[in-house]
């Protein structure tokens, strides 16, 4: 199989229609993409930018075997994944992925499973700039309870 | 247990930057373990962030706080992860 699998930092805007020209390959029947956004509140707060950081060298690593899993698990044909670092206003696209499979259940169970391990896993930190000037750092709670 | 010195690289990410106001430092320790060498740290200089939530990456894998350190290792210690 010519298995096209990667995970990338980007300090640049994600250009997503070149990403998913990226992923093609004639027995692909599915190409199912996410793409996080940044919002513009979170927990009752109005944000106005966020900072993504990144420990890079693990970052790379642990995104690879993320990705390298769901290709072996969900039978991929390519799989990617993006994801920001540094300055973020509201809309832009946070991480992006896309998968390409035979079917579309594969597709689709994939690229969930990519977002969900890709937020346990990765070491990338939020930080929140709030509407009133005040910033936090933040991490979902599912992150504590698994 | 020996009590050997050794050379530990501290990489700071995060809150631990920000506490911290630089990205990282060659630290001369004893300690045996990443649990001891964490708390050696937090002595000299309490990071005031709360323990029960971080975890450990040495040399970019993640590991048991009992996991010995030696001399040349880099250390990160991690806060919850917010990618995504």
């Amino acid at each position: 199989m010519n298995l096209q699998a990667a995970f990338q930092l980007s300090t640049e805007p994600i250009d997503t229609t070149l990403l998913s020209r990226t992923l093609a390959d004639d027995a692909a029947g599915a190409f199912v993409s996410f793409e996080g956004r940044v919002r513009n509140s979170n927990e009752g707060q109005k944000v106005l930018s966020l900072e993504y950081e990144a420990y890079v060298d693990m970052a790379i690593s642990e995104g690879a075997s993320v990705i390298d899993e769901a290709a072996r698990r969900f039978d991929l044909i390519g799989a990617l994944c993006v994801h920001r670092t540094g300055s973020l206003s509201i809309g832009d696209v946070a991480v992006w992925i896309g998968v390409i499979s035979g079917h579309r259940e594969e597709a689709f169970a994939a690229c969930r499973f990519i977002i969900d391990e890709v937020k346990l896993r990765v070491p990338i930190w939020k930080k929140e700039h709030y509407v009133d000037g005040s910033t936090d750092w933040v991490a979902p709670p599912s992150v504590d309870a698994r | 247990m020996t009590a050997e010195s050794k050379r530990i690289r501290v990489e700071y990410y995060a809150q631990f930057r920000e506490k911290r106001k630089c990205s990282g430092e060659e630290i001369t320790t004893s300690a045996a373990t990443a649990i001891e060498f964490y708390r050696e740290l937090d002595a000299k200089q309490p990071f005031g962030l709360f323990s029960a939530q971080i975890r450990i990456a040495l040399n970019g894998k993640l590991v048991p706080w009992e996991t010995a350190i030696t001399d040349g290792d880099t250390v990160v210690f991690l806060t919850p992860f917010g990618g995504g």
